[in-house]
């Protein structure tokens, strides 16, 4: 146990052991903690003033569209009047298919819903997108066999159970989840360590009788418990400094945050292995949790809402996307339906990605 | 035998880097692997080490082959590689330390070798110092303390001496010995000729991948048809002597370079004479004449056809 402690230490001196490092391991993802929170801090519980969706519907579409805004009461649906709709987010008539297709032509509406609840339009823009989130949603509810006061279409990504509106909030719980990936930045080094024909002290590693998965495994811990002591930094500075409330004392978090951790050594300690040379494996870890994070909508929510609709399984798949959209959940929404499976998702991409770079670095001879 | 090499092939893609090589090692021993850059020196290595695979051939240690789990074998194997492998941001002491307790778990014992070590190489003063702040030949101290800090039973060091001060490189060397005094078997690689005579009990000269020669330096020596150089320095140059040079009994050869002559005998010693009494008779006056044996270059280039230090 001690050898294990003092490799433990000698690893994090390696690892972190100049001023560069330092800043890009805690500095780096503080200061963009901040730079978000200066910038759309303020955005977050802002009322966002959303021109409504012009449409049309079918009269079968009436009750599923009413139940957008969630009443409080259940209408009477066998006297209510299906004429019309306003909801907080479209507003629109009650027409036929045909006329309704004629309007769409002329312009005169944004999309037409018609009695499948199958979604036309026009043109594309941000008033369809939304319209076919209310749509994809409604038929899975419907499929479900759920009852419409479940209705939830925002569950994922923009709604509080207690708060405002705030796409923000996307922003930052993406952010957030590339910060839990950060253990990349170090697992990503352990092969160069390990694999003769890179570093030096390969050679010296390599030809020693401890065993590569052992060393690997000191790295793999090391990168870690690095990893916790940045998340329980990155939560108090924003907790206690930046006074943005993203955590609940939720207990769910602690398997997610685990999940998460692992998931971003096992992703480095990949890249690291399988890419020979160290400014590519930089370049590849720095892009590859970019571009995640980016689908998850770290840059802007209207990406994410693209490719939910033009490739939804890349949502499902993205590590980053399960990430943020859990800690979005759990934290925001209390809904638990799917954490369990996004868990076992991560843990097993985890457990691929560690037992290809073990079987890599043992195989791996000049 | 500790160390038996058999008909071993290497290739790096077309380039065979090792080709039939074979080579023993006997206990107790230091064996001085010699010949110019690309010739496969750290390549064997690194493949009896197990760290390179190779296309055909036999390599065993200590009777046993050696397997990516043989760590007990491994465990009584140093190595120091020619580049420094260090950590940068570990001192002295963790630097050696990490890589001793890779070998070495009980940590008791592993303080003792570490200080050990540190003794050895005369970084005492420098324990608290890491890599960057050491002098090259202070580096080159360390690089070895790691690898030999564990007290291995077979020692690889690959050019040590490489870019090192005169008096660190003495150090070295006087430290290889002591290993060697202790029991330490080495095999030791160099471009220093001098270093791998003076420390090496047999020398095994390698090019083009395969070992030329095997043996101590006068079996060198006594493997060539130069017995005696004789090196004539005149006061002007005289061009048209090399004809009758070349003429006196026994020269195999007469060059030219910078106005020293260099004449090559095939007899036994005691040339000398003869030239003297030839200079005599041909009434030039030298600044410089004297004989010397052929060196470990000299046994290379007859052997090779080129220049050791090409």
């Amino acid at each position: 146990m001690i050898r294990i402690l003092t490799y433990i230490k000698y690893e994090l001196k390696v690892f972190l052991g100049n001023y560069f490092n330092m800043f890009w391991m805690m500095g780096f993802p503080l200061v963009l903690l901040t730079i978000f929170t200066i910038f759309f801090a303020q955005l977050r519980f802002r009322e966002i003033e959303v021109e409504k969706v012009t449409i049309a519907y079918h009269e079968n579409a009436f009750i599923p569209l009413s139940f957008v805004d969630e009443p409080k009461k259940r209408p009477d649906f066998d006297t209510i009047d299906r004429s019309s709709i306003e909801t907080r987010l479209f507003e629109g008539a009650m027409l036929e298919k045909d006329q309704g297709l004629e309007e769409l032509r002329n312009n005169r509406i944004d999309a037409y819903v018609d009695k499948d609840l199958n979604l036309f339009i026009n043109k594309n823009g941000i008033g369809q997108l939304i319209m076919d989130e209310v749509l994809t949603t409604t038929k899975q509810i419907s499929s479900l066999w759920l009852p419409f006061d479940a209705y939830d279409f925002e569950r994922t990504y923009v709604k509080s159970s207690d708060e405002k509106q705030s796409p923000i909030d996307v922003i930052f719980y993406a952010l957030f989840s590339m910060i839990s990936l950060y253990g990349a930045y170090l697992s990503s080094t352990i092969g160069n360590r390990l694999i003769a024909g890179r570093q030096t002290v390969a050679l010296r590693n390599a030809s020693s009788p401890t065993s590569k998965a052992w060393q690997v495994m000191i790295s793999v811990v090391t990168s870690y418990l690095w990893s916790l002591l940045l998340i329980a930094v990155i939560v108090v500075y924003l907790e206690f400094i930046l006074k943005q409330h993203f955590f609940s004392p939720d207990l769910n978090n602690i398997p997610l945050v685990l999940a998460a951790l692992t998931f971003g050594i096992a992703w480095g300690l990949f890249l690291g292995t399988v890419i020979e040379k160290e400014s590519l494996q930089t370049a590849a870890t720095i892009s590859s949790l970019l571009i995640l994070s980016g689908i998850s909508g770290l840059y802007s929510h209207g990406i994410r809402l693209i490719i939910k609709r033009s490739f939804p399984l890349l949502l499902k798949i993205n590590p980053v996307s399960l990430i943020s959209d859990e800690l979005l959940k759990v934290n925001m929404l209390g809904n638990y339906s799917t954490l369990k499976g996004s868990i076992l998702l991560l843990t097993g991409y985890s457990i691929v990605l560690v037992i290809v770079s073990i079987l890599h670095i043992r195989r791996k001879k000049a | 035998m500790v160390i038996k090499v058999e008909n071993l092939i290497k290739e790096f893609k077309e380039i065979r880097a090792l080709n039939s090589f074979n080579l023993e090692l006997k206990e107790g021993e230091i064996l001085g692997l010699i010949g110019p850059n690309g010739s496969g020196k750290s390549t064997l290595l690194l493949s009896i080490l197990g760290i390179y695979s190779y296309e055909n051939g036999t390599i065993r240690v200590f009777n046993q082959e050696l397997k990516p789990n043989s760590y007990e074998i491994k465990r009584k194997i140093g190595y120091v590689p020619q580049d420094l492998a260090l950590f940068e941001e570990l001192t002295v002491y963790e630097n050696i330390d990490y890589f001793c307790g890779l070998y070495v778990h009980d940590r008791k014992k592993r303080k003792e070798l570490v200080e050990k070590a540190i003794s050895f190489v005369g970084l005492e003063k420098f324990r608290k110092f890491v890599p960057s702040k050491l002098s090259g030949g202070l580096a080159r101290r360390l690089n070895i303390a790691c690898g030999i800090a564990h007290e291995p039973e077979l020692i690889f060091l690959d050019e040590p001496t490489v870019a090192v001060d005169a008096q660190s490189r003495s150090f070295i060397l006087e430290g290889i010995k002591e290993l060697n005094r202790r029991g330490a078997t080495v095999i030791y690689t160099s471009h220093y000729l001098e270093e791998v005579e003076d420390l090496c009990d047999r020398i095994a000269i390698i090019d083009q991948g395969r070992n030329i020669i095997t043996g101590t330096a006068e079996e060198l020596r006594d493997s060539i048809i130069t017995t005696e150089i004789i090196k004539i320095t005149l006061l002007e140059e005289h061009v048209d002597i090399l004809k009758d040079l070349r003429n006196l009994s026994h020269v195999i050869d007469v060059t030219i370079k910078d106005s020293e002559y260099t004449v090559k005998f095939d007899n036994n010693k005691g040339n000398i004479g003869d030239v003297a009494q030839f200079l005599k008779e041909k009434g030039l006056t030298y600044v410089k004449l004297y004989t010397e044996v052929p060196t470990l270059n000299d046994v290379f280039l007859e052997l090779t056809g080129k220049e050791l230090r090409d």
